[in-house]
Parts: structure tokens; C-alpha cells; sequence
């Protein structure tokens, strides 16, 4: 089924006629959505390249997985700011965003500097890298909190606020006798998490 | 209790939730209570922060499933390299390695040849006996040199090529070698000891991604050992200390340092970390803590200087798999310590004899 649903996708795209960059654009909105579909579709078009970046270059194929999923994420991070244009085709971005990611890579490792193939554009992802930077330790301090402050507060949280649920459902699935209760129950994780939150933001 | 009422009250006001009339009571009290208004914005930061977080969080599972459907209908995935192209693409992952080894190698010859000039015409207006005793000293390393050649030279092509080097050890007496996958990078290897006689080893196993490899001395002149003065445990402690031995030089070297991690580079499980002084050439060594036990064998260092070995469990393994295979059936692992007792010099002086200097040649 998400086969067909792919098809559509992509015929949807090729009935409007659109240009190559429309396609992209679409795509990259189909990212900040976070849809399945606009994943795919770019996991299939341009995995492989970066694969063999990577696997020319000294690394594992673990590794050039782990490097594509990061390159996706600085993607839609680019998508959810709003920036749905991209200086360049996806390709090249995707290109050049995996390679100055895993040149960081191998510094760190102490391995041995790329091989220029020659053969790609490459242009300058600093700015967005350095988003992705900033952005990737909001994840990772959030993710801590999160981790500190037990259960059921965790899951609580979770449910309100990212699977927006409403009070009625929390309360039902976490066995509060209704709904006011696990409100309460509520803020007093909320309270918890700000304070763990603000004082992981003073130890930065 | 308060803040909880407040809370509710922001929480209202930040959804957009609150009537006319009540917001703008709300605001003039935000306006008037500096607290107030820092509490919301607070409360709005985290709310932000968390619905980011949630959103990024599915975003990266999507990432993995479609990983894992495409891998499924071998869109992508492991590439399957033909061996011919899987030579290339080995020989595209070592030469960088080894054209830096090959010109640090140029680099130390030019250097000895240059240090050697310098030694020599220092010494040269010495006294007349002094001169003949060098003289004397000189004819006695050369026909030592000229021995150690001969050696080698009936057990290696004299065309051969130094490829690669480090360090390995018996993990059982009749000649097994454990090191790592990646001090072999030529076909015919030796092993040398701490006495210096070489051997030749052939290999048995090479695993690169765990980057362990398994060698047997097969060579008339090596005796097998009855037993081995170490055995192989696989359990750890934080903080424990730990030694090792190698061959960074031509001469065996001693040195101590602390487990600092139980996993290794970007929490690799397949790794420790640890804490100690190690060189290009103590690759393969191994590491074993203050029983005389191997817990590991020292892999590699990252550029801030900390320093990787591979779990012990991974020999186990690789035993394992060997024993499987249909060459070998008599492997087996050195299971008691005979040192725990000692101290550390009296150890030493034992697994020193179990602890080889490898070299591979192309």
C-alpha cells in the first residue's frame, strides 16, 4: 500500500508538469510534515551517493547510514525554519551537507582527510550545519530532562504535548479517576521539567 | 498550589483558549507582576522546546523505518561488492595508510642515515683504541645483522615489502596469535618475540569490522607453550587498573593506564575505553588488568588522545567461529591464570614471552 501511495505522490508531481525545483520544493514541504512518502522518495533518489561517499572514503556502511539520517535531519530542520528553497539542486545539498558531515567525522577519528573525486558541486553548508548544531543539542538536552524526571511524568508530558491527546484520554489511559486529577498531576510534571530544564540550560 | 492555578491560567492564555475580558485582566497582570510574566514566558519556551522535540523524535523514527522497508526490498543497503571491486575498494580504504606509512618509513631511514653521519664523525677524532673497539663493535652487529638476515631471508621473498606492523599474543600455546585486522595489511607475516626470533604465521581469521584477526605461528622453529601465564575474562570494572605491551618500537614496551569507559568511540559497544599511554604499534597488544586477566586488545585512539580496545568477548567469539570452520579443531582458549599472585614485574616478565611483534609484507 504505501507503494501506490508513493506512485500518486510521485504522479501528482509528474501531471503538474512542474519543474525539477517545484519537485523539490514539494518535497522538502512533504519533510517539515514529516510525511513518509516525500521520506522515501529521497531516501531512494540519493542514498546510494552517499553511501558510496562514504564507502570510497574509509567509512562502513553503518556509518554511511548513520550520515544520511543525519543529512536528512539538517534537511528538515531547513524544511520546518521555512526555507523550502534551496540554493542549489537537492542533490547537491544532500551531496555536500553528508560530506562536511563526515569529514568532521573522520577529524575526530584521526583517520585519513577525503578523497576529492572531482566529480560533485559542492557548496557551503556552514550556516545550516551550525543550525543543525544548535538545534541537535536542544533534542539532546530535552531528552535528558525528559530521562531525569521519571514516570509516569514522562509519559504524561508525552502524551499531552506531543501526541496531543486531551486531559479526558490521559486520564482514561493512565487510570486517573478523571480528568482534573491528571491536570493536576499535569502541571506538577510541567513544574518539575522547568526546573530541571532551566538549570540544564545554566550548565551548558 | 498557587502556581498550579497560575499555571492553568497560562496555560489558557498561551493556547489562545482565554475570553476577552479575562486576557486582558491577565495581561495588565503580567504587565504589573515581573514574576508572572516570567513564568509564561517560561512555560511558553518549554513548550515550544518540547512539541520540537516531539516532532524531531518522530521525524528520526520515520527516518529508521523507511531505513529498514527499503533495506527490506533491497533498494539499499549493505552494498554487495564484487570480490574484484571489494579488492579496490580495500586497497582505496588502506593506500592513504599506507603511502603515510611508506613516507614516514623513507623519512626515519633518511633520518638514521643522517643521525648515524653525525654519531660517526663526533666519534671520529676520538683515540686510536677507542676507534678499533668501535671498529671490533661494528664488525660484531654486522655478522649479528648479517645472522638476522639470513634468518628472515629463508622465510620471506627478499622482494618483499614491509606493509604493515604491530603487535599480537598467544591465546593458546601451540601457536595462536590474536591481533587486530588491521596491523595485516600484506599476505606473508611475521611474528617476532621478545628474544627476537621471527616466525612465520599464516592467517586464520580476519574480521574487520571488529578489527580482530587470529594467526597460527606454522614454523619448525617455534616450541608450542604448555601453557599460557594469562587467561581471558570478560568482566570489567570502571576505574580498574590496567597494563599493556607492545611493540611500538622494535623493543618491547611496558605501560599502565585506567578503564575509563565501558564503551569506546561515540559509545561504540563493541569497544572500551581506556586510559593509557600507547603508540602506532601497540595496536593488538593486549590489555590486562592488575589479576594478570586480558580484557582487551588496544585497537586504536581518537585525535583527543583516548585510546580503544576491543572487548575481550570478542576473542571468545572469534574462537568460536573459528571452531566452526573445517581447518581448525584444536584452538583452545588459555583458561587458567597462573600470575594472579605475582607482582606486576614478575608478571610481566611473563606475558612478555606470550607477546609478539607482527609484521606483514606484500
Amino acid at each position: 500500500m504505501p507503494y501506490i501511495g508513493l506512485l500518486i505522490f510521485h504522479n501528482r508531481i509528474n501531471t503538474h508538469r512542474v519543474s525539477n525545483l517545484d519537485k523539490e520544493k514539494l518535497l522538502l514541504e512533504g519533510l517539515a510534515k514529516n510525511n513518509k512518502l516525500a521520506v522515501e522518495s529521497i531516501y531512494r533518489d540519493h542514498f546510494a551517493m552517499v553511501q558510496a561517499l562514504i564507502l570510497n572514503n574509509s567509512g562502513t556502511s553503518d556509518e554511511a547510514k548513520d550520515i544520511f539520517q543525519e543529512t536528512m535531519i539538517v534537511l528538515y530542520e531547513k524544511a520546518v525554519s521555512g526555507n523550502f528553497e534551496l540554493s542549489c539542486q537537492l542533490k547537491t545539498y544532500i551531496f555536500s551537507v553528508s560530506r562536511r558531515l563526515w569529514l568532521k567525522r573522520l577529524q575526530q577519528v584521526k583517520r585519513f582527510g577525503l578523497r576529492d573525486e572531482g566529480l560533485e558541486d559542492i557548496i557551503s553548508v556552514e550556516d545550516d550545519l551550525e543550525l543543525h548544531h544548535k538545534l541537535n543539542s536542544d533534542f539532546n538536552r530535552m531528552e535528558e530532562v525528559l530521562g531525569k524526571i521519571g514516570e509516569p511524568c514522562k509519559s504524561l508530558l508525552e502524551a499531552y504535548y506531543m501526541q496531543k491527546k486531551n486531559m479526558q484520554e490521559i486520564a482514561t489511559s493512565f487510570g486517573y479517576t478523571n480528568a482534573d486529577n491528571a491536570k493536576t498531576q499535569k502541571y506538577k510534571c510541567l513544574m518539575r521539567l522547568k526546573k530541571l530544564f532551566f538549570s540544564a540550560y545554566k550548565n551548558l | 498550589m498557587e502556581e498550579i492555578l497560575l499555571l492553568e491560567m497560562i496555560e489558557r492564555y498561551l493556547s489562545g483558549a482565554m475570553p476577552e475580558k479575562e486576557k486582558s485582566y491577565f495581561e495588565d497582570l503580567r504587565k504589573s507582576n515581573p514574576e508572572v510574566d516570567q513564568l509564561v514566558v517560561e512555560y511558553n519556551l518549554i513548550g515550544k522546546e518540547m512539541t520540537k522535540y516531539g516532532h524531531t523524535r518522530a521525524y528520526k523514527q520515520s527516518l529508521h523505518e523507511v531505513h529498514s522497508k527499503l533495506s527490506a526490498e533491497g533498494v539499499i543497503g549493505k552494498s554487495s561488492l564484487s570480490s574484484k571491486a571489494k579488492i579496490v575498494y580495500l586497497w582505496k580504504r588502506t593506500r592513504r595508510t599506507t603511502a603515510v606509512a611508506a613516507s614516514i618509513a623513507a623519512i626515519v631511514s633518511i633520518l638514521t642515515v643522517v643521525v648515524a653521519n653525525i654519531y660517526n664523525s663526533r666519534n671520529s677524532n676520538r683515540t686510536i683504541t677507542q676507534l678499533s673497539n668501535e671498529v671490533k663493535s661494528l664488525k660484531e652487529t654486522q655478522s649479528a645483522t648479517n645472522k638476522e638476515l639470513k634468518e628472515v631471508k629463508g622465510k620471506i621473498d627478499p622482494k618483499a615489502t614491509f606493509k604493515s606492523g604491530g603487535t599480537g599474543f598467544l591465546i593458546d600455546g601451540k601457536g595462536y596469535l590474536i591481533t587486530n585486522a588491521h596491523v595485516l595489511k600484506g599476505h606473508t607475516i611475521i611474528a617476532t618475540n621478545d628474544k627476537g626470533q621471527q616466525f612465520l604465521a599464516k592467517l586464520c581469521m580476519k574480521d574487520e569490522a571488529r578489527d580482530i584477526a587470529v594467526l597460527k605461528i606454522e614454523d619448525k622453529d617455534f616450541k608450542a607453550f604448555p601453557f599460557l601465564p594469562y587467561s581471558i575474562n570478560k568482566s570489567v570494572t570502571l576505574a580498574e587498573p590496567i597494563y599493556t605491551m607492545g611493540y611500538p618500537k622494535d623493543d618491547i614496551v611496558y605501560g599502565e593506564g585506567y578503564l575509563s569507559s565501558e564503551t569506546g568511540y561515540k559509545s561504540d559497544t563493541l569497544t572500551y575505553q581506556i586510559s593509557i599511554a600507547a603508540d602506532h604499534g601497540n595496536s593488538g597488544g593486549p590489555v590486562l588488568n592488575k589479576n594478570g586477566d586480558v580484557i582487551g586488545i588496544l585497537t586504536d585512539k581518537s585525535e583527543a588522545g583516548a585510546v580503544f580496545a576491543v572487548k575481550s568477548i570478542y576473542i571468545f567469539k572469534a574462537v568460536e567461529f573459528l571452531k566452526k570452520g573445517p581447518e581448525i579443531n584444536n584452538i583452545r582458549l588459555t583458561a587458567t591464570n597462573t600470575i594472579k599472585n605475582l607482582n606486576r614485574e614478575q608478571q610481566v616478565k611473563k606475558v612478555n614471552k606470550c607477546v609478539f611483534l607482527i609484521r606483514s609484507y606484500e
